[in-house]
């Protein structure tokens, strides 16, 4: 009994000082996603509020990520697979200027908007709590996909793990299938 | 009291030619050069375990490069650079391959005196540029700030 019970606690401390992405948890899954109103390179204005009533994937990214850079082109092509079924898909640019997101970004000729979240605030919003604590907390969020359901609640959050990056975003879209099929 | 420690801290680590941040330690022994004459200044870089910092030839663009700059103002001429050779990483589920540096390595950076420069022990200021990932997380770029020593006879 006492083995078991070392057992137990031993388990227990080894799952909890896990990081979440080894543990392949997600965070924030169920909660409201933190609002957000922010201008697209384009110059038009996008809010969390007015796109409520559509799926919406969200990838942070900056114009030196490689691995969001890696990712970029399997956006587009998830944009325009899913677009038909109500998802929008945005990227947000964490911290950097205009010019250079749009002399970066155009490069992938993205069919759907690119924001702008200048000062960081948005991805600071969307850092999980505890999760890297070490970091400024708009880094946290860099390379992370996120599924918004039809209510404005996350249902999907996948942060950044190179050693199982699912560059082609099948996880995301297993998830958005999922959504999609039961309506939620 | 505390200022006077800092102080104290501050000046170990001047005189140790070692500066570090949370993920770069760079070490700079000090430069004994003749007038007149080439020398070269090797900066180790140190980089935290399981993290690499990309190279400074990348194939891509936008990636962010590891530079070193030394400013040798008017007494010296900066010449030639010397970085090891990049390691590949893996971006996993593509085929892309990154240049990265990890763990010990060194930088060489080759200069001349000035016939005119002055024999003093003289104060040159670097700053070693990068951008650093690990496997979950890749940080905004940062800057480390750093003094060389150059002893000119």
């Amino acid at each position: 009994m006492k083995s078991i019970l070392k057992n137990l606690a031993f388990t227990f401390s080894v799952m909890f000082s896990m990081p979440l992405h080894a543990q392949g948890v997600q965070p924030m899954l169920g909660q409201s996603a933190p609002p957000f109103a922010l201008n697209a390179l384009n110059g038009k204005a996008y809010s969390l509020e007015q796109l409520k009533g559509n799926y919406i994937v969200i990838h942070f990214a900056t114009t030196w990520c490689p691995f969001c850079n890696a990712e970029a082109p399997n956006l587009e092509k998830l944009y325009k697979e899913y677009r038909e079924k109500g998802v929008e898909v945005f990227i947000v640019d964490v911290n950097e200027n205009k010019e250079l997101v749009e002399k970066s970004f155009s490069r992938f000729n993205f069919s759907f908007p690119i924001l702008l979240d200048a000062d960081g605030k948005i991805s600071a919003s969307y850092a999980p709590e505890g999760v890297q604590p070490d970091l400024e907390r708009k880094e946290v969020p860099i390379a992370s996909n996120l599924i918004i359901d039809k209510e404005g609640k996350i249902r999907f959050y996948s942060l950044l793990n190179t050693t199982a990056f699912d560059a082609k975003l099948t996880q995301l879209k297993q998830k958005l299938d999922e959504l999609i099929e039961t309506g939620k | 009291m505390i200022r006077w420690f800092i102080i104290f801290l501050f000046n170990s680590v001047i005189a140790f030619g070692q500066v570090t941040d949370e993920l770069v330690k760079v070490n700079v022994p000090d430069v004994s050069v003749q007038v007149g004459e080439q020398s070269v200044i090797s900066v180790s870089v140190e980089v935290k375990d399981r993290y690499h910092i990309q190279a400074n030839a990348i194939k891509e663009e936008f990636i962010i490069p590891t530079t070193l700059e030394i400013n040798g103002g008017e007494e010296f001429i900066i010449k030639n650079q010397v970085f090891p050779s990049a390691k590949q990483f893996k971006l996993e589920g593509t085929d892309l391959y990154l240049d990265v540096f990890d763990g010990r390595f060194e930088i060489q950076t080759f200069f001349i005196t000035q016939k005119n420069t002055q024999t003093k022990v003289h104060h040159v200021d670097g700053k070693l540029n990068y951008q650093a990932c690990d496997s979950v997380r890749c940080l905004f770029p940062r800057t480390i700030e750093f003094s060389i020593y150059v002893d000119v006879r």
